[in-house]
């Protein structure tokens, strides 16, 4: 328990070296995720060219088409906030990933490990809204706003769903959390806050269902002026996030680097993987979400769900205390 | 350049392709659709994330004044083909790749310097200057209105629409900008009252006519408040090209539907349902009888119709007397009505005065879905003279 955790927030943690590994790694995973949606991609098309091969050489080819794109600009443009605005998505998945723990260990073990990892996340909030805004054009503006009206359907329900589990363990810290669940996942006793958080997870990367955000009924709203390296900043950092917070449910509710014969960091791997398989698949199986039915579910149905979870979660809590 | 040339080549073998299809352009649209598909190329939703501009069938003069701008919005490096008759697409589109590929082509004769344009802020690239969310912006996908140009008007705040509407510039009338330099040269929105009492900028919005899935030709000159379209006019560019519609060959209802449902499905965020419908589309225009492509084309119908997240985002959307879930399930009937009865004339479509009725006092989301809902008809129904521009 936190207790019994040590108290300087790097004892846990992995060497400092393991910074530059972390964005190799999840720039690995985000190839993998790329492929495979570009395979499905392929599938439904049903034609083309298919097989692994050339849906891995896409994500090739998109970057470097990106990289030889010129650079947008567009009339009063607030360059400022366009351009960090993009910038800060990458960056904050980035920095969210480094409470992961990569196998046993993440590379910084913060005591408040699941408030950061939310702080983290909700950067993207500011992103997309500053990159929406910043390319003064209609549908950017609107694809920026959708965004905003998106954090307020699922903030809420996703950080009832990750305090449960933190709640479950007594402890803000991650590895305190995966800890907790040597005997039993996290999913077996709160299903209902697994479930949330997949849904939020998917909605904080505005990934489908929930990509009103850049639908293509505005033309791709909040990135609809990006182009070159701006784009290419912007899409790899939503890609970057939603690999994250996939990455994310496994401390959190499938017990981490737990799982027989194999070493720890497989089992997060393999872990991750699924998590990501299903985010990927569930977006080609509905149409897009509009916030304004959403937020009345996510309000209505979900909020509730989450809070009783919690108080049930709480109360095994206090059982087994007292025991 | 070992690296920039290498780099084009390696971009070069999947480009996004940003398609405008002109009245007279459906026959090109398709034969372009089932290309890209075959070849795996993504259709770019907007100038910024194209490569290459496929034009559908020769242009209008009004429709040429888009291009235009359209292609001076595309990044470099860009390339842009016409495809004239629907044989041609398979070659057009590896025409379009050789020259995206070709480095020196892009530097002699795209990227060569195009002749000055006045600009009122210095150091920024004069090929995109043309939005303005608070004026009369050419929306970056959506093209302008096709009188002017966008391009220029925009920054110097004189698009003055041509029709003799108000344009954004009426602002400095309400005391917000009179006499005042405004950022980009740009003018302020106007004012006016908005559903809710409030008073609310105004925003003169030109949807169309290349936006993705969107009619051929259709322009909608909207005011915006917030995303609430408050007026609405139509205009369709180049009314004449091109002679009768494609669709009105006999037999092609069925293809028609289902370019129809593929069309509202992509824009409600549903892209693999989408794709199996142009599949279908596809295979039936290559000639394929109707009975191969009826069961999928009805599960897929059925698909749609049992949905009950989809019921659930359109229900209660006004549109007109009822709402959008009556939209589809008129869009259904028709399709499963095309799928049984091959030689039918192709159910009727709502005429443009009436599609403006429908979509005053929607939201801009709701508003895309009704537009593909309800499919209007922009292309000449019956044959006419033809007149090339």
């Amino acid at each position: 328990m936190a207790d019994a955790a040590p108290s300087s927030p790097f004892a846990a943690a992995l060497p400092l070296w393991t910074v530059a590994l972390l964005p190799v790694l999840l720039g690995a995973f985000t190839w993998a995720v790329v492929a495979f949606d570009v395979a499905l991609a392929g599938r439904a098309r049903g034609g083309g060219p298919s097989g692994i091969g050339s849906a891995v050489v896409v994500a090739v080819r998109e970057t470097a088409r990106l990289l030889v794109g010129q650079r947008r600009a567009t009339v009063a443009a607030d360059r400022v906030l366009w351009r960090v605005g993009g910038a800060v998505l990458p960056v904050g998945a980035l920095l969210a990933a480094v409470v992961l723990p990569l196998g046993e260990r993440p590379v910084a073990d913060l005591s408040v490990g699941v408030v950061w990892f939310n702080a983290m996340e909700v950067l993207a909030w500011a992103s997309v809204w500053m990159v929406g805004w910043g390319a003064n054009s209609v549908f950017s503006l609107v694809g920026g706003y959708r965004f905003l009206v998106q954090g307020l359907a699922y903030e809420l329900p996703h950080m009832f769903a990750i305090i449960t589990a933190a709640l479950g363990a007594a402890s803000l810290r991650v590895t305190g959390i995966v800890d907790a669940q040597q005997n039993l996942w996290f999913v077996a006793i709160m299903p209902v806050a697994f479930v949330v958080y997949l849904i939020s997870a998917a909605a904080m990367a505005f990934w489908g269902p929930f990509d009103a955000p850049v639908g293509r009924d505005l033309a791709g709203g909040a990135a609809a002026e990006l182009s070159g390296i701006d784009r290419l900043v912007f899409t790899g950092g939503r890609w970057l996030l939603l690999v994250v917070a996939a990455a994310m449910a496994v401390p959190l509710f499938l017990g981490g680097g737990d799982g027989p014969w194999l070493p720890a960091w497989v089992w997060v791997a393999l872990k991750t993987g699924a998590v990501l398989v299903v985010l990927v698949w569930a977006r080609r199986r509905l149409p897009t979400l509009r916030m304004d039915r959403y937020v009345e579910f996510a309000w209505v149905v979900l909020i509730p769900l989450t809070i009783a979870q919690a108080l049930v979660v709480a109360i095994v809590v206090l059982a087994r205390g007292a025991m | 350049m070992g690296l920039t040339s290498r780099l084009l080549r390696v971009a070069a073998a999947r480009p996004h392709a940003l398609i405008v299809a002109p009245v007279g352009g459906t026959s090109g649209r398709l034969a372009v659709e089932a290309e890209l598909a075959r070849r795996g190329w993504p259709v770019a939703d907007h100038p910024a994330d194209a490569d290459l501009l496929v034009v559908t069938a020769a242009p209008g003069p009004e429709v040429r004044a888009v291009i235009e701008r359209l292609w001076r919005q595309i990044p470099h490096p860009k390339a842009r083909v016409e495809v004239a008759e629907p044989e041609q697409a398979s070659a057009a589109l590896a025409l379009g790749a050789a020259h995206l590929a070709d480095c020196e082509h892009q530097l002699q004769h795209v990227a060569a310097p195009a002749p000055v344009e006045h600009h009122p802020t210095p150091g920024r690239n004069p090929d995109h200057g043309h939005e303005s969310h608070s004026g009369d912006r050419e929306p970056g996908a959506g093209g302008g209105d096709g009188h002017g140009d966008g391009h220029d008007g925009a920054h110097v705040g004189a698009t003055a629409d041509a029709r003799g509407r108000g344009g954004p510039h009426t602002g400095h009338d309400s005391g917000m900008g009179g006499g005042m330099e405004m950022p980009g040269g740009l003018p302020m929105a106007d004012l006016g009252p908005d559903r809710d009492g409030l008073t609310l900028d105004r925003l003169h919005v030109p949807l169309g006519p290349v936006l993705p899935d969107w009619p051929p030709g259709l322009v909608l000159h909207v005011v915006l408040q917030g995303d609430v379209i408050q007026e609405v006019e139509t205009q369709v560019l180049d009314p004449g090209e091109g002679g009768p519609s494609f669709w009105h060959e006999p037999g092609r209802a069925a293809p028609r539907e289902l370019d129809a449902l593929a069309r509202f499905l992509a824009v409600a965020g549903w892209y693999d349902l989408a794709a199996r419908s142009r599949r279908l589309r596809d295979v039936l225009l290559t000639g394929a009888p109707l009975e191969q492509v009826h069961g999928p084309a009805a599960a897929l119908v059925g698909r749609v119709g049992r949905s009950r997240t989809l019921r659930r985002l359109l229900r209660d959307l006004p549109a007109g007397p009822g709402d959008v879930a009556d939209l589809l399930g008129f869009r259904l009937a028709a399709v499963r009505a095309a799928l049984g009865a091959p030689d039918s004339p192709p159910a009727s479509r709502v005429g443009l005065d009436e599609l403006a009725d429908l979509l005053l006092g929607a939201e801009l989301a709701a508003a895309r879905v009704i537009v593909a809902m309800v499919d209007p008809d922009t292309e000449p129904v019956t044959s006419r003279p033809v007149g090339h521009g």
